[in-house]
Parts: C-alpha cells; sequence; structure tokens
C-alpha cells in the first residue's frame, strides 16, 4: 500500500505509529515531504490481521531478516505485533505502543516457568508463530523433570532426552 | 497524478520482499533433502497418517534417513504413532532441533508438544472471524516451522497433509515444486470417487502423483490366516500406478494405539511376516523405486 499526496504529486512517508482506542486497531501516520500534509491510515481488525496472518512486519525497515524470522532480540512481545518492526523503528515500546491481543496460535497452558536470559535467547531465534509452542513444549519437558525454570543446562539435558544423535 | 506503479517501493515495509524471502528460507531449509513425498487424500480416515510412519519406518529399516512432518495441524498425531509425544523442539544453532525416535526416524508433529485436550486456536484480533484466517495462519505458520527445522541431509522426507482436494494442492505449493505427492485411498466407490477429485486437482496443478495405495484392501483374519473383503465394491482403481494394497489389520491398529514400534522391537515381539507388514513392505519398495525413476 502506497500514500501519495495529490496536490504535490509525491509519495508520502511513514511518520509514526499510534495505538487506536478500538483493540486491534491502529492509526499511521504518514507526511508529505513537499506539503508537510499528514494523513493517518485506520486500520480495523480485519487489515490488521491479515497482515498479521502472513507473518511479516509493516515498517521502514522490516526485510528478509524478519521474514525469516531472524530478529535478533525482540522476543516474544514485538514478536505478536505486525507493526512491531516500524514501532521499534520509532524508538518507542512495542507493547506501550501497539497492545492488539496475541493471535499466535493459542497454546496457552497454565503459568509460564521463568527463563534464564541465555536460555531465552535461544528461544528467540524461532521464527514468532512456532515459538510459543516451542517454548510450551519445553516447559512442559521442564516440569515433568522437577524443573522451577528454564536454563541453559535444562535445554541441553531435554535435547539428551531424544535419544538420537542427528 | 501518479498511479501505483509509478511509485517505487511499497510505503517501506517491502511486504513483497518479505514473502519472498520466506518462500526463500524455506526452500533453503529443505534444500538438502533428497526427496520430499507428500502423503495425500481428499477423503479422511482413510490411513494417511499410519501409511505415512509405516511407510517411514520401513524406508528406516532399508537404511534411509527419513524424518516426518505432520502438517495436519488440526489433528496432528505423528508424535504419538511413533511415541514422541512430549519430546521438546531444542533450539540450536542451526535451527530447531528435531525429534528422533531410537532408530533414527525423525518426526515433527504439533501433537508431540500440546496437550492431548488442547486444540490448536488460531485466535484473531478480530473476534468471531478466527476461520476467514485460518487457512493464511495455518500456511505461514507450517511455513515458518519448515524453515526453523533443522532437517540434515535427509534421504526421504514424508508429509502427512489433512485430507481435501485443494488443501492438497495448497500444501504442495508450500512445499514447493520438487515436491512429490503419494495419495493414499480405500477401495470403495465413495473413497475412490472422492480421491479421485485429488488425483484431478493435483494434476490441474501440474504435478503427476508417483501413485497411490489402497488402504484397508480386505482384512486379514488372524484366526483364519486369509485376507476377507471389507469393501462390497470390491476393487476400485485410479488412474495413477497402485504402489500396492495394504489389508487391514487389528495389529497394524493396535501399533497405531501402543506407538509404532521399531525393527528391533518388532522382532523381538511380533511376526513381521504379517500381510500388512509385507504389504507395507512392498509399497516402500515401490515407493523408493518410483523416486528413483522420477529423477532420471
Amino acid at each position: 500500500m502506497k500514500f501519495l499526496c495529490v496536490a504535490c504529486d509525491q509519495p508520502m512517508t511513514l511518520q509514526d505509529a499510534m495505538p487506536a482506542e478500538e483493540k486491534g486497531t491502529l492509526a499511521v501516520v504518514y507526511v508529505c515531504g513537499g506539503c508537510d500534509h499528514q494523513i493517518a491510515m485506520l486500520t480495523n481488525p480485519w487489515e490488521t490481521q491479515m497482515v498479521q496472518s502472513l507473518g511479516i512486519r509493516i515498517g521502514p525497515k522490516s526485510g528478509a531478516d524478519a521474514a525469516a524470522g531472524q530478529e535478533a532480540g525482540t522476543g516474544e512481545v514485538a514478536g505478536k505485533c505486525p507493526f512491531a518492526g516500524m514501532v521499534q523503528e520509532l524508538g518507542a515500546e512495542p507493547q506501550s505502543v501497539v497492545p492488539i491481543p496475541d493471535t499466535n496460535p493459542s497454546v496457552t497452558d497454565g503459568d509460564s516457568l521463568q527463563w534464564t536470559a541465555e536460555a531465552l535467547s535461544r528461544l528467540d531465534r524461532i521464527p514468532e508463530f512456532v515459538r510459543p509452542m516451542a517454548k510450551q513444549g519445553i516447559e512442559h519437558w521442564a516440569r515433568d523433570h522437577g524443573c522451577d525454570r528454564v536454563t541453559e543446562e535444562v535445554l541441553e539435558r531435554a535435547r539428551g532426552t531424544m535419544g538420537m544423535s542427528s | 497524478m501518479k498511479q501505483y506503479g509509478d511509485i517505487a517501493g511499497d510505503g517501506g515495509s517491502d511486504v513483497l520482499g518479505q514473502v519472498i524471502a520466506q518462500r526463500k528460507a524455506m526452500r533453503e531449509s529443505l534444500a538438502s533433502v533428497r526427496h520430499v513425498v507428500a502423503i495425500a487424500s481428499g477423503k479422511g480416515g482413510v490411513g494417511k497418517s499410519t501409511m505415512t510412519l509405516a511407510l517411514a519406518s520401513s524406508l528406516r529399516d532399508r537404511g534411509q534417513d527419513v524424518a516426518i512432518l505432520d502438517c495436519d495441524v488440526s489433528g496432528p498425531c505423528q508424535a504419538q504413532l511413533a511415541g514422541l509425544s512430549g519430546v521438546p523442539w531444542i533450539p540450536e544453532d542451526e535451527g530447531l532441533r528435531m525429534p528422533r525416535r531410537e532408530d533414527g526416524l525423525g518426526v515433527v508433529s504439533f501433537g508431540g508438544i500440546l496437550g492431548a485436550d488442547q486444540p490448536m486456536l488460531h485466535e484473531s484480533v478480530a473476534h468471531g472471524d478466527e476461520h476467514t484466517w485460518r487457512a493464511t495462519r495455518e500456511m505461514a505458520m507450517l511455513g515458518q516451522l519448515i524453515t526453523a527445522v533443522h532437517w540434515g541431509d535427509l534421504d526421504v522426507l514424508l508429509v502427512d497433509l489433512p485430507p481435501g482436494a485443494d488443501r492438497t494442492v495448497h500444501h504442495l505449493e508450500l512445499l514447493g515444486p520438487s515436491a512429490k505427492v503419494v495419495l493414499v485411498t480405500l477401495p470403495s466407490a465413495l473413497a475412490t470417487g472422492v480421491v479421485a477429485r485429488s488425483l484431478a486437482a493435483v494434476r490441474e496443478a501440474g504435478v503427476e502423483p508417483l501413485g497411490y495405495i489402497q488402504n484397508m484392501a480386505g482384512y486379514w483374519c488372524r484366526d483364519c490366516g486369509v485376507i476377507r473383503p471389507l469393501f462390497p465394491d470390491g476393487n476400485q482403481d485410479l488412474d495413477v500406478p497402485c504402489l500396492g494394497s495394504v489389508p487391514f489389520d487389528p495389529g497394524l491398529a493396535r501399533r497405531c494405539d501402543d506407538g509404532w514400534p521399531t525393527r528391533t522391537k518388532d522382532v523381538a515381539t511380533e511376526d513381521v511376516t504379517d500381510p500388512s507388514s509385507t504389504a507395507i513392505e512392498a509399497v516402500a519398495l515401490a515407493l523408493m523405486t518410483a523416486l528413483e525413476e522420477s529423477n532420471r
């Protein structure tokens, strides 16, 4: 989707993103570099969902890395929002700016275990749609084996139970 | 006034570039897999999952490095069939570590990490319209899963598909042009008619199936020692090579519930010369031959 300033006949550029009052909706502001005129694109929940369902990011620097799920350090919060790339580019906190609900496949199953930063960084390597399921599977295993938090050691132990080196 | 094509890019997000990158990453993830074979059928309940695991086990016994990808997101069962329920996916440098059975057979199935009473729900910000987004979410999630897993240098990746003619085509599109397909049917006019539509849909998409498996081709009575007919219509053929017919066998059904035994256990506890096991071995051999011929 592109935005054109009719008066100046030149493309507008992305300037800001704001949460709308209604859940699942967003206000994305564009500005014309010629006349400084601003417009806001207001997305309804369906439009927000359409983007999110593809597993892509809307924003100036959301490129191949994000598409391949290789973005580092975004964690789960950022991973839930299709506009996260754009919001991060603007220097804002994704969770405070875009409070749309978790639309990843639902795998909620009780309280999550604590994860150490090192273990969590390994989890962050997993693409966002698969991440919550992988997380749950590891937590199930950890609970079944008497672990009260997930550490690198727990991950290595879980790896060892697979019984076969690849 | 400028038109859409007059403006370079798409407003800054490069959505098309991201989608292309997603597909490229997925194809690269499967690049070292020699054969990707979808096990499909327009009809549910014909035994796709059972045939998938039985064939995978047989191919593994023949020394092939084999894995299964369970694409039936709504009803995943491969992890349970293979006895790998509860084995987590561990993130490593090269990707998610694939759960493997003792004999080395790899299985990637959502059923392995979801609880038995836990359905896969695709929640939506547009509440009440989850159904609208199911296919898109499901395909995006499968694409990410395929990309995330470190498959390694597999000889064969068998992909257990959900039922449906259109879904067969959609999954083949996802898996890419090098993916092959084997159809599974029953020897009834009803099932064969439905699977014939799948065959037509697959052909319309430009894919020629390797062949089909006729499952439940009679039942083997262990007391009588003979195979008796299950369906009154007798043989119903599809217009593709038949890779083999597998009779229904209560022993086969028990293996599905208890977890498919590895060859080691099989030899120790069961007669491997029963008709269903023999038939599966023959189908596996026919599949390998068809795969080799398709590469020529």
